[in-house]
Order: C-alpha cells, then sequence, then structure tokens
C-alpha cells in the first residue's frame, strides 16, 4: 500500500557566514534526516522548540524551499520531481495556515477576493461556480457569504483565522500544513478554532500537519506525534502512547515542563539544565546528551542512537536507554 | 509587621480618553496581595490585566490615560494620590517590573553590566560604577546567570531569550522590592526554559519575602505558581480567590467554561468545550454582566443590572464571583 505522505531523510542546511569579512562559512543543520509517515485524513503535529526546525520541515512540505537531501512523497508522487501542470496540482493539494492571521491576510483584500484568490490562479471556474465556491467555504468556517464584502480588519482575531483556513480549504486540498495555527489567538477563542479543525477534517476527509509548540494543543488534535530536537527527530509515535508514556529523555522533560490545570504534586516536574545548544555547532553523539537528565555515560556523548522500535507497535525512540548500551 | 496588605487596591477605575469617548479599561477593580504572596491576574487580551498593573505605578498612555477613582494603598499610602515626582522613587525600587518580551526590554546599546548597574545606583547615582562591579555580578548570579562576570560585557543580542529574561529579572529584584510586578514574563520563552524561570522566580521570592503580581494568560502557570488569583473579563474581576478554592470549585461562568476549554495533556478530549462569540469591544456600554452575551446561562437581569462579588462556591471566605446565577453549573 503506498502511504499518503511519506518522508525519507529529509535533510535542510543553510549556510551562514561569520567573522569580520564574513568568510567564514558554517552550515546550519536546521533539519536533519527526517523520515516518517502518515496516513490520509489523519493529523500529525511537530512538537519541539524554537529552533528545532519543525517550521523549516513544514516550509519544505509546502515547497516553500527546497529541501537539501532526501525526498518526499504524496500519494506516492515524488514531490521534488513534480513540473508545470503537476506541480500546480501540489500547491492545490498542499495548503497552509499560518499563525500570525494579522500577517497572513492582505489588508487591502476583500475577504472575497482573499479565499477566491487561490481559486483563480488554478481552476477555470465561471463567476457563478466561484462565488458558490467562496460562500461554501465561508459557511464551513462559520462565517456568512455576506462577510466577504468586508475587508480583513473588520473582524477579530478568531475570524480572522477563520478567513485563512477558508481560503485554505476552498481549495479542496488533501493536506493542510498549520504553523502554530491557535498560538496567536485568545484562550477562549482557540478551543473555537480547534474544534473547527477537527470539524472540517470530518467533513472533508483531509490531512493535517500541524506545528505546535502547546502540548494540550497536539494531544487534542493529533493522531501522531513527531518530536524533534535540534533539527532531528528524538520520538515518534501514537499520541496517546507518547502522552501515556514517553520514552525518550527530551518528551519526558517537555511533558513535564507543560504545566498542568491540575496540579500533581506526587511528580516534581523534570527541569532540564541549560538551554538548547546552537544548530550551528550541535554536540556530538546524542544531541540532547549535555541537558539530559537520564544521561548514562561516554555511549552518550560519543554514539548517536538509532532508532529503536519501543514495546508498542508504531512507536518509535532513537535513545541509547533500552538497548544493549544502556 | 502588620497584618494588613502589602497593595490594596480599592474600587479603582481607569480610563483612557479617546476621540470616541472616555474608555474605562479598568472598572471598578478592588483587590489585595499580602507579603511574600503570589497574586495571579488572569484574562484574555483587552481584559484589562495589563491596565490593572500599569495603573499601580501609573505608568497609562501619556495624556490619554488617567486614573478616574479608586485608592492604590501600598504599604499604607495611597499611590493614586502621589505626584510624578514621588512615583520615581517607588518606581523600579519598592515596585519593580519584568515585562513580556526580553528582546525589547533591554537596551541593545549598552552592554548588560552598564543596565545593572544603572539599576543599582538609583539610591546614590554618584557611586562610581566600579564599585558596583561585584555588587552586579552577585544579581545576576542569584539569577543563575551562568558565567555573570563575563556576561557583564556581553550586548543584549549576544544573549538567548532565557538569558535575557534572567537579566531583566536580576534589574528588578536589584533593588530589593517589596512588590514585583510580572507581566507574562514567560510568554516568549520555549517551556523548558519557562520552567526553569519560574523556579528561579518562586526560589528568589521565598529568600527576600517579595509579593509577586503574575499577570498571564497560561491557567496552568497559575495553578503552579499562585496562591491567590483574580480572573478579569471586559476591565472588571468577576472571579477571585485562592488558587485551590478557584479551581477546585470554579463559580463564575466564564471561569468554568474557560478551564473547560483547555485542552489536557494527561487525558485524551474528543470534544473541547468551546466559549462561542468574543469578547465585547471595550468601547461597548454595558449596563449589565459583560460576559451576558456569550454566556448560556444569562437571564434578563443579566443584561441589565451589574452582579456584585458574592461569596463563591467553595464556601470559602476569600472566593467570591460576580454573578447574577452563582448556583447553576454551566
Amino acid at each position: 500500500m503506498i502511504s499518503f505522505l511519506k518522508v525519507e531523510n529529509l535533510s535542510k542546511h543553510f549556510p551562514v557566514r561569520t567573522g569580520i569579512f564574513h568568510r567564514k562559512e558554517h552550515i546550519v543543520r536546521a533539519v536533519q534526516d527526517v523520515s516518517f509517515e502518515l496516513e490520509e485524513g489523519q493529523t500529525l503535529a511537530l512538537v519541539g522548540e524554537s529552533g528545532c526546525g519543525k517550521t523549516t520541515l513544514a516550509w519544505m512540505l509546502l515547497k516553500l524551499i527546497e529541501p537539501t537531501s532526501g525526498r518526499f512523497w504524496l500519494n506516492g508522487q515524488d514531490v521534488a520531481e513534480l513540473t508545470g501542470p503537476d506541480l500546480r496540482q501540489y500547491r492545490t493539494n498542499v495548503q497552509a495556515v499560518f499563525q500570525d492571521p494579522w500577517a497572513s491576510l492582505s489588508p487591502r483584500m476583500r475577504v472575497f477576493d482573499i479565499v477566491a484568490e487561490g481559486l483563480r490562479l488554478n481552476d477555470n471556474l465561471s463567476d457563478g461556480a466561484m462565488t458558490k465556491r467562496v460562500d461554501e467555504a465561508l459557511c464551513s468556517v462559520g462565517l456568512r457569504p455576506d462577510d466577504g464584502h468586508k475587508f480583513p480588519h473588520e473582524f477579530s482575531g478568531g475570524q480572522r483565522q477563520r478567513i485563512a483556513i477558508a481560503s485554505a480549504i476552498v481549495q479542496r486540498p488533501k493536506l493542510i500544513i498549520l504553523d502554530e495555527p491557535v498560538s496567536a489567538l485568545d484562550v477562549s477563542i482557540r478551543s473555537q478554532i480547534m474544534n473547527l479543525f477537527k470539524d472540517i477534517q470530518s467533513e472533508f476527509g483531509c490531512s493535517y500537519v500541524v506545528v505546535a509548540h502547546d502540548l494540550g494543543t497536539t494531544r487534542y488534535m493529533a493522531d501522531r506525534v513527531a518530536v524533534m530536537y535540534l533539527g532531528s527527530l528524538v520520538e515518534f509515535g501514537s499520541t496517546d502512547k507518547m502522552f501515556d508514556a514517553p520514552e525518550h529523555p527530551y518528551t519526558q522533560a517537555l511533558l513535564s515542563a507543560a504545566l498542568p490545570i491540575q496540579k500533581s504534586d506526587d511528580k516534581p516536574p523534570i527541569v532540564l539544565r541549560g538551554e538548547v545548544p546552537s544548530p550551528v555547532n550541535p554536540p556530538s553523539g546524542c544531541l540532547f546528551h549535555p541537558r539530559c537528565q537520564s544521561f548514562i555515560g561516554d555511549v552518550c556523548s560519543s554514539n548517536a542512537p538509532n532508532w529503536r522500535k519501543s514495546g508498542s507497535a508504531d512507536h518509535w525512540v532513537r535513545c541509547h536507554i533500552g538497548t544493549e548500551w544502556g | 509587621m502588620s497584618n494588613e496588605p502589602l497593595l490594596d487596591v480599592r474600587n479603582l477605575t481607569t480610563v483612557l480618553d479617546l476621540a470616541a469617548g472616555t474608555m474605562p479599561v479598568v472598572d471598578d477593580v478592588s483587590f489585595t496581595v499580602g507579603r511574600g504572596e503570589t497574586l495571579g491576574i488572569v484574562g484574555e487580551s483587552g481584559s484589562g490585566k495589563s491596565m490593572t498593573a500599569n495603573s499601580i505605578i501609573q505608568i497609562l498612555p501619556k495624556k490619554i490615560g488617567r486614573i478616574a477613582g479608586g485608592k492604590i494603598l501600598f504599604d499604607g499610602r495611597d499611590l493614586s494620590q502621589f505626584s510624578d515626582a514621588d512615583l520615581t522613587k517607588v518606581r523600579g525600587r519598592e515596585i519593580a517590573m519584568i515585562l513580556q518580551d526580553p528582546h525589547t526590554s533591554l537596551n541593545p546599546v549598552y552592554t548588560i553590566g552598564n543596565q545593572v548597574i544603572e539599576a543599582l545606583r538609583l539610591d546614590d547615582p554618584r557611586q562610581p560604577k566600579r564599585s558596583l562591579l561585584g555588587k552586579a555580578i552577585n544579581v545576576l548570579k542569584k539569577m543563575n546567570v551562568a558565567d555573570a562576570e563575563r556576561r557583564l560585557h556581553a550586548f543584549p543580542h549576544q544573549m538567548s531569550g532565557g538569558m535575557k529574561q534572567r537579566v531583566v529579572g536580576a534589574i528588578a529584584f536589584s533593588s530589593a522590592p517589596k512588590l514585583i510586578i510580572a507581566d507574562e514574563p514567560t510568554t516568549a520563552l520555549d517551556v523548558t526554559i519557562q520552567l526553569q524561570y519560574l523556579q528561579l522566580l518562586e526560589g528568589i521570592q521565598k529568600n527576600t519575602g517579595a509579593a509577586i503580581i503574575f499577570i498571564t494568560h497560561d491557567l496552568g502557570i497559575v495553578a503552579n505558581l499562585c496562591h491567590r488569583l483574580a480572573v478579569m473579563y471586559g476591565g472588571r474581576i468577576i472571579e477571585s480567590g485562592t488558587v485551590k478554592d478557584v479551581f477546585a470549585a470554579p463559580s463564575h461562568p466564564y471561569t468554568q467554561a474557560l478551564l473547560r476549554s483547555v485542552p489536557s495533556i494527561d487525558t485524551k478530549v474528543y470534544r473541547l468545550y468551546a466559549i462561542e462569540g468574543q469578547p465585547p469591544p471595550l468601547t461597548e456600554e454595558i449596563a449589565g454582566c459583560k460576559f451576558a452575551s456569550r454566556c448560556p446561562l444569562a437571564t434578563d437581569v443579566c443584561r441589565s443590572h451589574r452582579p456584585d462579588p458574592k461569596p463563591g462556591r467553595s464556601g470559602a471566605v476569600s472566593h467570591e464571583a460576580s454573578c447574577w446565577h452563582l448556583g447553576e453549573t454551566l
């Protein structure tokens, strides 16, 4: 069976120049050898702290930037080989909703034109058919067709994000990349928008790749979670398993740092040492070893851990603990 | 030490005089902060939580912002009657502030050392800088700034966000303030760094006995860090009490809805509770309860009459909520 989205050894390196005359060249390994698969109609969350490469990975999937190496397939098609009309079709099939609806909507365009823009570019629709599609999309996100005549500044943050969602779903995409879709919204609005994403998924059957740093959002939205640290995946698996029994020490620390509303006094939170190292000069061995609370010795600082399968069917961890080393 | 609270805000009303009219951004707000206590003020953007805190030391928008009524009793003195010159002696010394974004609260063209020493010289501007170097290193070390001696010569852009926010904290604590106003201090930080920072604040607070007003929209932080909390909506405090009481028996429908709309990381939820609609614009004059337009329990009395604080559901003395339908569950 061909998987819906398959990513294999995807890497993105950025050159940076430093020194007085910018002669010294370094390489930032923003994303390093990332592989995963996603089934149709499912939601994958990319989780990690700022600078871990989750947005860079999302941009590669959107073909906003080209990978340095590695490939990915959508419905069995190698995306790197797409050209001409096929590439246009890919851009229709894969849509995005970004974090900040104040920045992502053009202030000079009416809502109707914002939502219709993609249709104008890619489909040959009559005016009547286009209006129908736009009105349907606006209704699906809880706005009224009349709202199409207004400008973005006439709406609140939550409603603007609804406009951004309408302009993504109007093209009936197969995959929508959500880059921190609720982070800029107020707490009481967030749950409205998260519920809307779920409704749209059950209505249209689209898949999501959601970039998030909020773990509550992740648990609610995602079927599968990929935890990233310093450009690499460290743990990958089903959401429930990940949250109930995280295996990688970094995932454990991340979960423990998310302060729950129901305070549980039995488990003190894991406070990590130091900060995320620079991706220009990443640590040897396991990337996480300088901060790891479960550091077990030389093997961590000298050998990069391989993926190992954890007990349950589809859960993968990259840590020496649990191998013959640990 | 007396038993009276360090800060006693009574019926504070702060307005903005705009072309469109006078807008009450803080509307008849009363609360207290005890010595060494942490009060969390929770609310959405535009709920008036930052304006409430800014009113205490009166750093309001120039010309348009003013305190229109109420008292701000700090250590027995009414700050609302203070002249600007008198307030200058309080700001940064007895009451210090930590703001949200460490990238903008430090000056990019001065070294860290310069900025810490500037704060240390508030008491005596004629003190030579050199004599304060040791003290500067000490305050940085207290905030766990690694390599403090070297950091003195560093510029803000050479440090990470978490490290910068520690420097801001060091500057705030350098004058041994009685009260720290922390306005979303960890919102710009990553979760693992946020946890480090919050534990640091807690530790220093225990050592110095300073009180903290912690302004946030994150209920998780409040549950883990604060002793008491005040929930704000539309410029008013709609519920207040100890963290334990309010979280165990949230009484105002807004508080109940807020707690139910935050996804948990411990349990799988299939459908989140969502509060429909959005907060009313502050320019809108509302005679009754400000939450009425979004509240499923609202009746005519909610829309016409403002509810007064009544005992909350926990039955505790300090737990109060302003709602006409306290007996009903959302």
